[in-house]
């Protein structure tokens, strides 16, 4: 029979690990709501310790009209469908908003900037030396739910999933 | 062994037969093992703890990330049911590793999720949100000076992470410095809590002694940092004012709360050296931000050369800081900390020639100066060692 102390033992400890699985739970089921973009990235300078370890990429957004500096203290990124890439993905329109619009089909925060895409250890270097060189067309699924909270899927090279295209220039890969 | 010199020394003086020596040494002698042990047990569960790290940051492809977070989970739970186990045997040394073990593989959990749901999302938040859920746990089961290291290291990476999203949120209040400036006075008045210290003795020595170290740390950087050229962002001023009085209220707060004997009996020269420091911190920075507003600089003459003059008055306030360090070290009769302050003036003024001459010529003669006051201040304090010591032995 556990008393009182075992009880709150056993609840301090496992409790930050299930928290932690709830967490997964909460994102999972975010991502099942959440709408998919498709985005074109480019390389972004990067200044962090780790630089190798994961892509450092910007997002090359297409504007509704032209960029708006000034409209950057809105805070928030208004996305609307574009043009429609193979798979019935769609490619955003991105303006500045208030984070409280209603008229867009996704609105995130920090659109801009640098953002890291984690990959394999012993693919970061490769891809990122491809990244930065723009001999590639590279973009990525933006998955963005209703309340701005962003979660990045697939990473396309010419509009093929990464480790396709790997596979299919492994010849080109090994001789480099 | 170091102690066995102590002990023929009290044997000497008559304080102490042979027979206790020998039991003593006795018993440190089966110690010694124990602990030699123990910082191998250590050693290996941090060895375990970086390999899950470094695993998890190779982001290894082969593994689906459904699985990668199942074993995850699964590891970690059997972490707790491993604590449970050694608690109900009372094994303290198992008790240790697997809370150690398993406060960074909590760390590294919240790594892998943000990895593999690839969120962006900045490192003060997964530090911040391991932090909330490591705490308690550490804070009521663990009671090894290792963990408490670890979670401290965690601790101040946290806080440095948190400064640029702390300054955009309250710069515009000028708070953001009064928020840095109150965490070690927090750390000081929730440790030296008289209820909090009967329960928690080990977590609370340690942070009670880390808070006294921040401020000193604090003091001693800023001597360093303004002559420099400290932070001049807009705002600055203000921001330092704020955080001067913030400081100054915490060291008054904490006085009358130990005269109302919520927190425990000090001596009155432990709020006198956290209210200097606040001074040493906060004056220089705040004499700076006012001659030089937004790194516009209008100095008088005699500092025109910005980094002789200015660097000079901030080495000596440095090296009377310490002094005073020092002298509270002795009162307290913390002949560690004695020596670690003599050490550092003579580092810091052996730094100082260095700074301020330029040629080997001046640089040797200024060295040489420097090394006869080195030696100078080492006697005095030998002098003062043995004068302190005749004063302690008993009559």
């Amino acid at each position: 029979m556990m008393n009182k102390r075992s009880i709150l033992i056993a609840v301090l400890v496992f409790l930050p690990t299930l928290a932690l699985g709830g967490l997964v739970l909460k994102n999972e089921a975010s991502l099942a709501q959440a709408k998919t973009w498709r985005v074109k990235i480019e390389g972004y300078d990067p200044r962090d310790l780790l630089y190798g370890h994961y892509l450092y990429f910007r997002y090359d957004w297409v504007w509704e009209k032209e960029k708006n500096s000034d409209a950057s203290d809105q805070a928030c990124l208004c996305l609307q469908p574009g043009a429609t890439e193979a798979g019935g993905v769609a490619t955003p329109v991105v303006s500045y908003q208030s984070c409280a619009a209603t008229q867009c089909a996704s609105v995130m925060k920090h659109g801009e900037g640098g953002h890291r895409y984690y990959v394999p250890e012993k693919e970061a270097a490769f891809l990122e030396r491809l990244l930065r060189k723009r001999k590639s067309e590279m973009s990525v699924d933006l998955r963005v739910t209703a309340s701005g909270w962003t979660s990045l899927g697939e990473l396309y090279i010419d509009g093929t999933p990464w480790r396709d295209w790997m596979r299919q220039h492994s010849g080109e890969l090994t001789s480099q | 062994m170091r102690i066995e010199a102590s002990l023929r020394r009290w044997q000497k003086a008559g304080l102490i037969g042979e027979t206790d020596v020998a039991k003593i040494l006795a018993y440190e002698a089966s110690k010694q093992g124990f602990r030699f042990s123990t910082a191998l047990l250590g050693l290996g569960a941090l060895a375990i703890l970086l390999g899950i790290a470094a695993i998890i940051s190779s982001n290894w492809d082969v593994i689906p990330a459904s699985l990668k977070l199942v074993c995850h989970g699964l590891i970690n739970l059997g972490l707790g049911g491993g604590i449970v186990y050694a608690m109900r045997k009372g094994s303290t040394v198992w008790r240790e590793i697997f809370l150690f073990i398993l406060g960074g593989s909590t760390l590294t959990f919240i790594a892998l999720i943000g990895q593999i749901y690839q969120t962006g999302a900045p490192l003060w938040q997964a530090l911040t949100l391991w932090l909330v859920l490591v705490t308690p746990f550490l804070f009521v089961l663990s009671r090894s000076r290792f963990v408490y290291v670890g979670w401290f290291i965690g601790f101040v990476v946290t806080l440095w992470e948190l400064i640029e999203p702390v300054h955009d949120l309250l710069k515009g209040v000028r708070l953001d410095v009064a928020v840095y400036t109150l965490v070690p006075f927090v750390l000081i008045g929730a440790t030296q809590s008289v209820r909090l210290r009967s329960k928690w003795t080990g977590w609370a020595t340690f942070l009670s002694a880390t808070g006294y170290a921040g401020v000193t740390v604090a003091a001693s950087l800023a001597q360093l940092a303004w002559p420099m050229g400290g932070p001049h962002w807009a705002g600055s001023q203000e921001s330092y004012a704020v955080g001067f009085l913030v400081g100054l209220a915490a060291v008054g707060t904490l006085w009358v709360l130990r005269r109302a004997k919520v927190l425990v009996e000090k001596d009155a020269l432990i709020d006198v050296f956290a209210a200097l420091s606040v001074l040493a911190v906060f004056l220089p920075l705040l004499a700076d931000a006012v001659w030089c507003p937004s790194n516009v600089c209008h100095r008088p003459y005699i500092f025109s050369r910005y980094d002789e003059g200015l660097g000079l008055i901030g080495a000596a306030i440095f090296m009377l800081y310490w002094a005073f360090v020092g002298w509270t070290a002795l009162r307290f009769d913390r002949r560690g900390l004695l020596n670690f302050a003599t050490v550092v003036i003579a580092l810091r003024l052996v730094i100082v020639y260095i700074e301020v001459f330029g040629d080997l010529l001046s640089t040797g003669i200024g060295l040489i100066i420097s090394g006869i006051l080195l030696i100078a201040l080492v006697m005095a304090t030998q002098k003062l060692m043995r004068r302190f010591n005749s004063l302690a032995r008993p009559q």
